[in-house]
C-alpha cells in the first residue's frame, strides 16, 4: 500500500485569483506605486471596524515590522518597561529590543495560554512597577485565542498582536480594534498570508500620522530615524485576494476544531481554552498532554504515523532571559503540555480524520477522563 | 459621589477587614441536600428528593450569577443552603474562604450579616405589624451597630437610596406599599448590614415587567455603589441575561451548563438550555424562530432518570445518555456543558 502524504504542521492556503492579481500588478511595471498597498489597507480596515470610528491601517513587509512600528509611534523611551507575556513567540522579544526598551515578562493563564490582568499585576509587582510607569503592554491574542479586552483594566496602552488571530472575535467584534493599535502578521502560514507580510491598525489619528511619518524615508526636509517598511504591491495584491476569503477560513478552521475537539472530548484531552466572550479563529488547535513525556511521545506517534505535531512555543521568554521560573508555572505548564496539530483551511477533511485516527492510537480509544 | 452623599457606616468604629485577594466570595463544592420522604405511622423514610445534587461553582467578588432552571430544579435549594437557612446533606460552601458548616453560632452570625437575601415575595416577607423604619433597622439593631442616631441615618439613607422618600415612608406599613416599594424596602433590609453577597431569591418575579426592569437596574446601581456580589436566582431567562456577568442552568438538582452570560445566549450548548432560550420571547413579531418544546414533565427528584437527568426530554438524545452520566465538556474557559453532544462525531 502507498504510504499516504505527510501532513505538515502549517500549509499556507491558495485562493483562486491570486496568482493571477499578482501577475497583473507585475506586468503593469508598477511595483511600488502604493496602490495596491492602499487597496489593501482600506479593505482590510473596513472589514475590522465595518461600522464606529474609522479604523486606519498600514500595511508593512512583515509582522515584527509592524510591531518595532507601532511601539516606535507609541513613543516607548529607551529602557522604558514594556509587558510581553512569556509564553510568546521571540519575534516580540525581537521587537521589545530593537525599540531598546526593557521587556518586563508576565506569566500566563495555563488554560487559555493568554496573559491576563491578573498575571500582569503580578509581573508589575515582581518587577516593583506601577503600571502608569510602563510604557505599553504587548497583548498577543496567542494562536488565535483571543484576550478579552473588555475585562483589562490596567491604565497601560495596549498594543494587540493579532499575529496569529486574524479573523477572531471579543464579544463579537474582530480583534485588533480593542487596543491603542493592533499588529498582524501575514507570514506564509499565517490566517492570511502575503508571503511575509503585516499590519499595523489604530482608531488614533495622531497615531496613524506618526506611524506615516516613521515610514517617510526619503525626500525628508528634516532628518529623524525613518524605516522602510511599506509592504510591495505585490505582497499587497496577495493580502487583498486572501482578505476575500476570510469567512471562509474562519469556517473551515472552526469545522477542523469542532471535529478535533469533540475527538478530544471522547478521548479526555484537554485543549487550550478560549476565554469567556471570544471567539477564536483557532490559528492553531493545541492539545493540553499530561505532562512532557506524553506530550513527546504523541508527537512522536503522530510523526510516525506522517502527521507533523509540534509545541506551539519554542521556548518561553522567561526561560530566554533566565528569569526565576517560579513566577512563570502557567508559561510552564502551557509549555510542558501542549501540542499544537494540524489545523488549516487547507487541510482536507480526510486529512483532519487521519489526526484524529492518529490520535485514538497514540492515547488508546478508551477514553481517559475520569 | 460628595461627601453628603455619602453613605452612614453601617459599623462605625468596627475595623474593616480586606477581602482575602483572589479568593472566591463564595465557593460551593459538591453540594446536596436531600430531604426524606416520610410515610407510614412510624413516618418511614421511603425515599429522598434530591433537591439539589452535586453542585459545584464560585461566584467572584462583584460578580453576579445567575441561577436559572424550572421550578424544582433545585436553584432556591442551593440559595439556602448557601446561606445555611437549611443545613446541607453533603459538600462544603466557603464564604470569603471560610468553610460556614465549620463555623459556630457567634461566628455565623457575624458571617450572616455579609450575606443577605432578597426573597421573592415582597408582600410575605415583611412583617405586617412592623413600620418601614423598624424592618429596615431591625439588622443593626440586633447587631448592635452603631448609636440609635446612626441607625436611623443608615435606615433613611438607604431607604432613599432604593428611591424612597424616607421622610413619608419611615413610619408606614407593608400593606400601604405597592409590590414594586415592598421589593425596594426589601432591599434596603438587606442592605442594612452592609452585606457583601446578596442571594436574589426570585426577587423580580412577582413584579410587573416593566417595575422588574427597574428593581434589576437599582440591583445593578447598587453593587456598583456597594461592592456587592449577587447570587440572582430566577426561571427567567431574559432577565438573568441582563443583570448576570455568568449564567448557570440547573436541571433536576444538577448544573447542566455554565458559561459568561453573553457566551450561553449566544452560543447554548446544552439542549436544556436552548429548551429554556427558544421559550424566551422575542420583540420581533416577524422573526420566525425554532422553538424547542420539551414534552412531558419534569421527571420526580425521588427517582432521578439514570444517566443525563434530561435524556427523557431531550430532543437530541442518544443511547448512551440514558446509561452514562455525563461529564463536563470545557468549551470555553468559564464555559462547560454536561452533554454527550460535545463528544459526538456530527452535530445533529
Amino acid at each position: 500500500m502507498k504510504n499516504p502524504e505527510r501532513i505538515p504542521h502549517s500549509r499556507p492556503t491558495i485562493v483562486p485569483g491570486m496568482a493571477e492579481a499578482a501577475a497583473a500588478v507585475i506586468r503593469s511595471g508598477r511595483h511600488a506605486s502604493g496602490e495596491e498597498r492602499r487597496a489593501f489597507e482600506e479593505e482590510f480596515a473596513r472589514r475590522l471596524a465595518p461600522s464606529g470610528a474609522p479604523l486606519h491601517a498600514l500595511a508593512v513587509q512583515s509582522g515584527f515590522a509592524a510591531l518595532h512600528l507601532a511601539l516606535k509611534a507609541v513613543g516607548v523611551p529607551r529602557g522604558a518597561p514594556v509587558l510581553v507575556p512569556s509564553y510568546v513567540c521571540a519575534a516580540v522579544l525581537h521587537a521589545v529590543d530593537v525599540s531598546g526598551a526593557r521587556p518586563v515578562v508576565a506569566d500566563v493563564d495555563p488554560h487559555t495560554f493568554n496573559m491576563t490582568a491578573a498575571s500582569a499585576r503580578r509581573a508589575l509587582a515582581r518587577a516593583g512597577l506601577r503600571a502608569e510607569e510602563v510604557a505599553c503592554a504587548i497583548v498577543p491574542h496567542l494562536l488565535g485565542f483571543p484576550v478579552p479586552l473588555h475585562a483589562w483594566d490596567l491604565p497601560i496602552p495596549v498594543i494587540e498582536d493579532c499575529a496569529m488571530a486574524l479573523g477572531a472575535r471579543i464579544r463579537g467584534n474582530e480583534v485588533g480594534v480593542s487596543g491603542r493599535a493592533a499588529v498582524f502578521s501575514f507570514y506564509a502560514t499565517k490566517v492570511i498570508s502575503t508571503g511575509q507580510g503585516g499590519m499595523v491598525v489604530t482608531r488614533d489619528e495622531s497615531f496613524y500620522r506618526e506611524l506615516c511619518d516613521l515610514l517617510a524615508y526619503d525626500n525628508r526636509a528634516s532628518w529623524r530615524p525613518a524605516f522602510n517598511y511599506p509592504l510591495s504591491d505585490v505582497a499587497a495584491t496577495l493580502g487583498r485576494a486572501q482578505l476575500a476569503h476570510l469567512d471562509g477560513f474562519r469556517s473551515a478552521r472552526a469545522e477542523h476544531a469542532a471535529r478535533y475537539r469533540a475527538a478530544c472530548g471522547r478521548l479526555g484531552i484537554e485543549t487550550q481554552m478560549p476565554a469567556p466572550e471570544t471567539d477564536p479563529i483557532y490559528f492553531r488547535f493545541a492539545l493540553r498532554l499530561r505532562d512532557a513525556g506524553e506530550r513527546d511521545r504523541v508527537a512522536s506517534d503522530l510523526e510516525h504515523s506522517g502527521i507533523e505535531a509540534k509545541p506551539p512555543v519554542f521556548r518561553p521568554l522567561h526561560d530566554y532571559l533566565g528569569l526565576d521560573p517560579a513566577g512563570f508555572a502557567g508559561a510552564a505548564e502551557a509549555h510542558t503540555r501542549a501540542l499544537s496539530i494540524p489545523i488549516y483551511p487547507s487541510l482536507s477533511a480526510e486529512e483532519r480524520e487521519r489526526v484524529i485516527a492518529a490520535l485514538e492510537r497514540a492515547l488508546g480509544a478508551a477514553p481517559r477522563r475520569e | 459621589m460628595t461627601s453628603e452623599d455619602a453613605a452612614p457606616a453601617a459599623s462605625p468604629g468596627a475595623p474593616v477587614q480586606a477581602p482575602p485577594a483572589g479568593v472566591p466570595v463564595l465557593e460551593v463544592k459538591n453540594l446536596k441536600k436531600y430531604f426524606p420522604v416520610r410515610k407510614g405511622v412510624f413516618s418511614r423514610t421511603v425515599g429522598q428528593v434530591k433537591a439539589v445534587d452535586d453542585v459545584s461553582f464560585t461566584v467572584q467578588r462583584q460578580e453576579t450569577v445567575g441561577l436559572v432552571g424550572e421550578s424544582g430544579c433545585g436553584k432556591t435549594t442551593v440559595g439556602r443552603a448557601i446561606l445555611r437557612l437549611i443545613e446541607p446533606t453533603a459538600g462544603t460552601v466557603r464564604f470569603d474562604g471560610v468553610d460556614i458548616q465549620s463555623i459556630d453560632a457567634a461566628a455565623l452570625r457575624a458571617l450572616r450579616r455579609k450575606m443577605q437575601i432578597i426573597f421573592q415575595d415582597p408582600y410575605g416577607s415583611l412583617n405586617p405589624r412592623m413600620t418601614i423604619a423598624s424592618i429596615i433597622g431591625e439588622g443593626p439593631r440586633i447587631h448592635g451597630l452603631g448609636s440609635r442616631k446612626e441607625q436611623r441615618e443608615r435606615v433613611e439613607y438607604l431607604l432613599e437610596r432604593v428611591g424612597l422618600d424616607a421622610k413619608n415612608h419611615l413610619n408606614r406599613y407593608p400593606h400601604e406599599f405597592s409590590g414594586g416599594q415592598r421589593q425596594r424596602i426589601g432591599i434596603a433590609r438587606a442592605l442594612s448590614l452592609d452585606p457583601e453577597f446578596i442571594v436574589c431569591d426570585e426577587a423580580v418575579s412577582a413584579l410587573d415587567v416593566s417595575i422588574q426592569a427597574q428593581i434589576v437596574n437599582l440591583l445593578m446601581d447598587l453593587q456598583a455603589e456597594f461592592h456587592l456580589s449577587y447570587l440572582f436566582i430566577a426561571h427567567d431567562l431574559a432577565v438573568v441575561e441582563h443583570i448576570s456577568n455568568r449564567v448557570i442552568v440547573m436541571y433536576l438538582g444538577r448544573i447542566v451548563e455554565e458559561a459568561a452570560a453573553l457566551d450561553l445566549y449566544r452560543d447554548p450548548r446544552h439542549p436544556y438550555t436552548n429548551a429554556l432560550l427558544s421559550a424566551v420571547p422575542v420583540p420581533e413579531p416577524h422573526r420566525e424562530s425554532k422553538r424547542t418544546i420539551l414534552m412531558g414533565d419534569v421527571p420526580s427528584p425521588i427517582d432521578p432518570p439514570s444517566g443525563c437527568r434530561f435524556h427523557t426530554r431531550c430532543p437530541k438524545v442518544m443511547p448512551r445518555c440514558s446509561r452514562e452520566e455525563p461529564p463536563a465538556f470545557d468549551i470555553r474557559a468559564r464555559h462547560r456543558s454536561w452533554c454527550f453532544l460535545e463528544a459526538r462525531d456530527e452535530k445533529p
